[in-house]
């Protein structure tokens, strides 16, 4: 094992980061680091979002930081990703603890974190699969607008003209508001290739109008109705 | 066929996922339409975190699935790879054993992710990829046994090779292959040479990356420098190829030219590395929209980058 992960690690080493030989070697070490025994597990609220930012940093540094620390290069595997994840679990809870919860315990052995594990009191919020249609329901009656419904409506009936408005200069039927509706009120869709052939203008000069300008507006239009972009990312 | 599992590669999806996830579902109009909007959310947070393991470029921001209005209007989990196009990611639940493209996401795809998530939705698997679907019945649905391994996607998308915006640089959009002189020359002496070059056209305003470039075993580093020119609406491109920081010396005949969007080299723009040589440097300038390419050559090995200003 510990020479197959050492031609693996070597693998991606050997090519400068970013290239694609070395993403392929990446892609198969990290499914190999995934499966190995002894990594930490915790059902702290934070551990997911922890996990997911080791393997990011393994990709970018199992060639510039790591280094065999015991004959087992399994072992020292996983000590160095145990040793990133649980310092990153403290830190994105340390980020939001406002009393002062003593966490200064040594690192035990491997998978004996339970102190950890006790801070997790509510464990994650998240639904399952099999919850996930009530748990939509219950998160939709909390918002008070229909706010799909406002759109649909605005599109039939475009009531200041924006959509009727919009058409490239030398084609007025290609403007937004039958655009809109043949490819976001009809059930399937029409193609382009189609909605272009009806108007009778070039494809490209269709689909630049949609994309150049139909979709922008359509996108101050739902600003206007109420919709909020995800905006902390 | 045989029963042995091939392990596949494990996205977590965490607090943050489904808090964004939750943010979109609320805004749609039945449960039904939320429900596939959390799980369209999921799906392409993940493969973006995937992703970002590799030094695969994204830009969640132009995606449709992170688009309240597309999101309601279509069935969509696109996300947009930068440089190269929207791929889908495809939801597939843990029994099914194929999963479904909406038309929405029939036009415009470079190709299909499979996207399987965990019961408790604490976890995604990548399942594979598929590039072209057939469009003649509509929805689609296509088996799993389709579909070709990631490391097939990660080949079909080096190929694609769109020009570098260099105006994307100066909004701090950089391509991960190019990096900060710092990254590149971590440790190195060589890093303070560079570094204490004069400035570039006197601007305080300039960007400069750098990328390794691999030459069939010999490894060198491209420099480029951007910034606006005196002239207006001009900008000033500046090239320096440097020797790696296990070498003092570029590869003897290392061949740098600079060619049009032809193709064609420009005369008076070329160099080439003699022995000992430690740089090879080369300046030009351009307008806003044209295109260049930068070719390194090495015996039989060539390297072109394209670019855009």
């Amino acid at each position: 094992m510990d020479e197959r992960l050492k031609q693996m690690i070597a693998a991606v080493c050997q090519h400068p980061a970013g290239s694609l030989q070395w993403r392929r070697a990446i892609h198969r070490l990290l499914i190999e680091l995934q499966q190995l025994p002894g990594l930490l597990k915790s059902s702290h609220p934070d551990y997911l979002h922890a996990l997911n930012l080791t393997w990011e940093k393994v990709s970018r540094d199992i060639c510039k930081d790591f280094e065999p620390r015991s004959h087992s290069l399994q072992q020292s595997l996983v000590h160095w990703i145990n040793s990133y994840l649980y310092w990153r679990i403290k830190d994105l809870h340390s980020l939001k603890v406002t009393n002062s919860i003593s966490l200064d315990r040594p690192f035990g052995r491997e998978g004996s974190i339970s102190f950890i594990e006790q801070l997790s009191d509510t464990g994650l919020n998240t639904p399952s699969l099999s919850g996930i249609d009530a748990y939509i329901e219950q998160l939709q009656q909390q918002t008070l607008q229909r706010l799909s419904l406002k759109i649909e409506y605005y599109i039939e009936q475009d009531p200041f003209k924006k959509l009727q408005d919009c058409y490239p200069r030398d084609y007025p039927n290609c403007h937004c508001q039958l655009l809109s509706q043949r490819r976001y009120l009809k059930e399937p869709p029409d193609t382009f290739q189609n909605i272009a052939q009806v108007l009778n203008m070039p494809l490209k000069q269709l689909t630049n109008h949609w994309y150049g300008r139909c979709k922008p507006l359509l996108q101050e239009i739902s600003k206007e109705l109420g919709y909020q972009p995800f905006e902390n990312l | 066929m045989n029963n042995t599992k091939i392990p596949l590669i494990k996205i977590p999806l965490s607090q943050e996922a489904h808090t964004i996830a939750k943010h979109f579902a609320a805004q749609q109009a039945t449960p039904l339409k939320g429900k596939q909007v959390y799980l369209n959310t999921l799906a392409v947070y993940a493969v973006d975190n995937y992703l970002k393991w590799l030094q695969i470029a994204t830009d969640l921001s132009q995606s449709d699935s992170w688009n309240p209005i597309c999101q309601t209007l279509s069935d969509v989990a696109d996300l947009v790879l930068t440089n190269i196009g929207q791929l889908e990611c495809c939801r597939v639940l843990p029994q099914e054993k194929s999963f479904w493209i909406s038309p929405q996401a029939t036009e415009n795809r470079v190709g299909y992710i499979a996207v399987q998530f965990s019961e408790n939705l604490n976890e995604v698997n990548l399942l594979g990829f598929i590039i072209d679907v057939n469009t003649s019945h509509l929805p689609i649905q296509i088996p799993l046994n389709r579909l070709q391994p990631l490391e097939c996607f990660l080949d079909y998308i080096s190929t694609y090779k769109t020009p570098i915006n260099l105006h994307d640089w100066l909004k701090t959009q950089v391509e991960y292959s190019w990096q900060t002189i710092e990254d590149l020359f971590r440790g190195s002496s060589l890093a303070l040479g560079v570094r204490n070059e004069p400035q570039f056209n006197n601007q305080s305003i300039f960007i400069r990356r750098g990328k390794q470039i691999d030459l069939g075993g010999d490894r060198v580093i491209l420099l480029l420098t951007f910034s606006p020119s005196s002239i207006e609406n001009e900008w000033d491109i500046g090239l320096q190829v440097y020797p790696t920081e296990r070498q003092i010396y570029l590869p003897s005949d290392l061949q740098l030219v600079v060619l049009d969007e032809r193709g064609i080299p420009f005369p008076n723009l070329e160099a080439r590395a003699r022995d000992e040589d430690l740089c090879l440097q080369l300046a030009l300038s351009g307008r806003q929209g044209e295109l260049f390419s930068v070719k390194l050559t090495l015996a039989d090995v060539s390297i072109t980058e394209d670019f855009l200003i």
